[in-house]
């Protein structure tokens, strides 16, 4: 990751976060892995792609299935394992039960103090909720062990998983599109949407604004961010 | 990555990281990150950092920008570099947009107007950033010309940059301009106040009026609205341009005729913006283009 902004033709240049595919790939470059760097995307057949190049070390991917069997020796672990998109999909839950198995498992295949980083949904964001089967699925989600319905179960996921260190973000304006991360503190988190609702105000219908602005003010701003970014150090 | 550059503010004294804080951390477009740094939801510090590009001139830039307009600007703290990694740090301001209600609104209570004219009327004062590259007045046409000369714009610019121009630009003091004081650059402090934000091309050039003109079409809306305001003498906005040429001593008259110019030099310093942002400007320089042709058939 150390390339300069591209020259095209012989005065303007194009920057490298222009497209949405750089800047979920500099997401997962934000925490620090220990040295080499080496790193494990993890293949689940759905969300966005993580690019394969430009990594800051070696990376290397596998499937979801892998990671069902310990490596057979310690050379086959990486200083940082990514799971775009991974918790909670179908396809993970019905190979590992639940997310605090799946991060045990994806844990065995770090280094001790490497880093397990990802981007999950979060079941109890608005937008998620109104569409068919949202309410559904949070409903199960509140009873499933292991399910992430918020920040606060994210955190207490990867804790019970045997994860430390775990910080958890909420991703702006969404996955697909990330501008920022959000960070989950409750007053951190009422002030930044308070200022992202009143700056947004003369673009925004009075009643979307009011409803909005109701919203964070009464510190619900987060339901109106539909994922979670998060990493957390593997301990052994 | 954040790793490294909170180990660097705290290395460097410029923030604590051993008391509880919370970072949230805002991409671009471009080729940095920015991040900022709260303690209990209230703003301490703000932090730009990149591994792709330096930092070291535009640290220089809000230096000298924050020296010139202490009132306006958030202070400026450092420049750091570990290896690839830069990182800029200053001082958290909370913000909110500000809009054209609040920056032309006179009564200081409720409005940023006063501050407004704080900013121009100190702008002869202000001190370039030392060492950074700087285009002066007289070199100002030259560069254009070999810019345009590659673009669509190319006869538009060479008609613009001829004649008289040179020499009525090497007349004019040298003023280093913020370079994109447009709305977004602008905000309503929890006090009132206004604040100034992204120097990245303070002292780029040192042309007056620039900055006017960008204020100015920004909050006229368009390139319409802006040569219609500009007829009624009366209204708020164009009260506040007459105001501010006063306080440069800059004369109201030549500052309009320079509109074209100001776009192509705003177009100029906006080239390694995205297409969009390009293509907006480019748009707004033909239409002042074509209102000056017209203006002058009619004449």
């Amino acid at each position: 990751m150390t390339c300069r902004p591209e020259r095209r033709g012989s005065m303007d240049v194009v920057y490298p976060y222009a497209g949405a595919p750089a800047r979920l790939q500099l997401l997962y470059c934000l925490p620090t892995a220990p040295e080499p760097q080496r790193l494990i995307i993890v293949r689940s057949g759905v969300g966005p792609d993580l690019p394969e190049e430009d990594w800051p070390g070696p990376v290397r991917q596998v499937n979801l299935d892998d990671l069902r069997t310990p490596p057979a020796d310690a050379s086959l672990k990486a200083d940082a394992l990514a799971l775009p998109g991974v918790l909670g999909q179908r396809a993970a839950m019905d190979q590992f039960g639940n997310n605090v198995d799946l991060l045990v498992a994806a844990s065995r295949w770090v280094v001790p103090g490497g880093l397990v980083i990802g981007h999950v949904a979060q079941l109890r964001a608005l937008r998620r909720v109104m569409r068919p089967g949202g309410l559904v699925a949070l409903g199960d989600g509140q009873f499933r062990r292991g399910a992430i319905t918020g920040p606060a179960q994210c955190l207490q996921v990867l804790g019970a998983a045997g994860l430390r260190a775990a910080q958890c973000f909420y991703v702006q304006p969404s996955i697909d599109e990330p501008m920022g991360l959000v960070p989950v503190h409750a007053a951190t988190a009422r002030a930044h949407f308070l200022r992202a609702v009143r700056s947004a105000a003369p673009n925004q219908s009075a009643v979307g604004h009011g409803v909005r602005l109701a919203l964070v003010l009464a510190g619900l701003g987060g339901l109106m961010q539909e994922h979670l970014f998060f990493w957390a150090e593997a301990t052994c | 990555m954040l790793t490294l550059v909170e180990h660097a503010l705290a290395q460097h004294g410029w923030f604590n990281i051993a008391s509880p804080y919370q970072k949230s951390v805002h991409l671009t477009q471009g080729a940095c990150v920015w991040m900022l740094l709260s303690r209990d939801g209230v703003l301490d510090t703000h932090v730009k950092f990149s591994n792709r590009i330096s930092l070291l001139d535009e640290g220089l830039r809000c230096a000298a920008a924050h020296a010139s307009y202490p009132a306006l600007t958030p202070k400026f703290v450092g420049h750091a570099r570990n290896g690839a990694l830069e990182i800029l740090v200053s001082r958290a301001v909370d913000f909110q947009g500000a809009d054209s209600a609040f920056l032309l609104e006179r009564d200081q209570r409720r409005g940023a107007a006063a501050d407004i004219d704080l900013y121009f009327l100190a702008m002869p004062q202000a001190v370039s950033p030392p060492g950074v590259a700087a285009l002066s007045n007289a070199d100002l046409v030259p560069a254009l010309l070999a810019y345009f000369a590659a673009h669509a714009q190319a006869a538009m610019a060479q008609a613009w940059l001829a004649d008289g121009l040179p020499a009525c630009l090497r007349a004019l003091p040298a003023m280093p301009q913020h370079g994109d004081l447009v709305l977004n650059n602008l905000g309503r402090t929890k006090s009132g106040r206004l604040v100034i934000v992204d120097w990245e091309d303070f002292g780029a050039v040192s042309l007056p009026g620039l900055d006017l003109f960008t204020l100015e079409l920004a909050l006229a809306g368009d390139v319409q609205k802006l040569l219609a305001n500009r007829r009624q003498p009366a209204a708020p906005l164009s009260q506040l341009v007459q105001r501010s040429c006063a306080a440069m001593r800059l004369d109201a008259a030549q500052y309009q005729r320079l509109a074209p110019f100001y776009a192509l030099v705003f177009l100029f310093l906006k080239r390694n913006y995205g297409p969009a942002v390009r293509m907006r400007m480019e748009a707004l320089a033909q239409q002042l283009d074509a209102h000056y042709r017209q203006a002058a058939a009619n004449a």
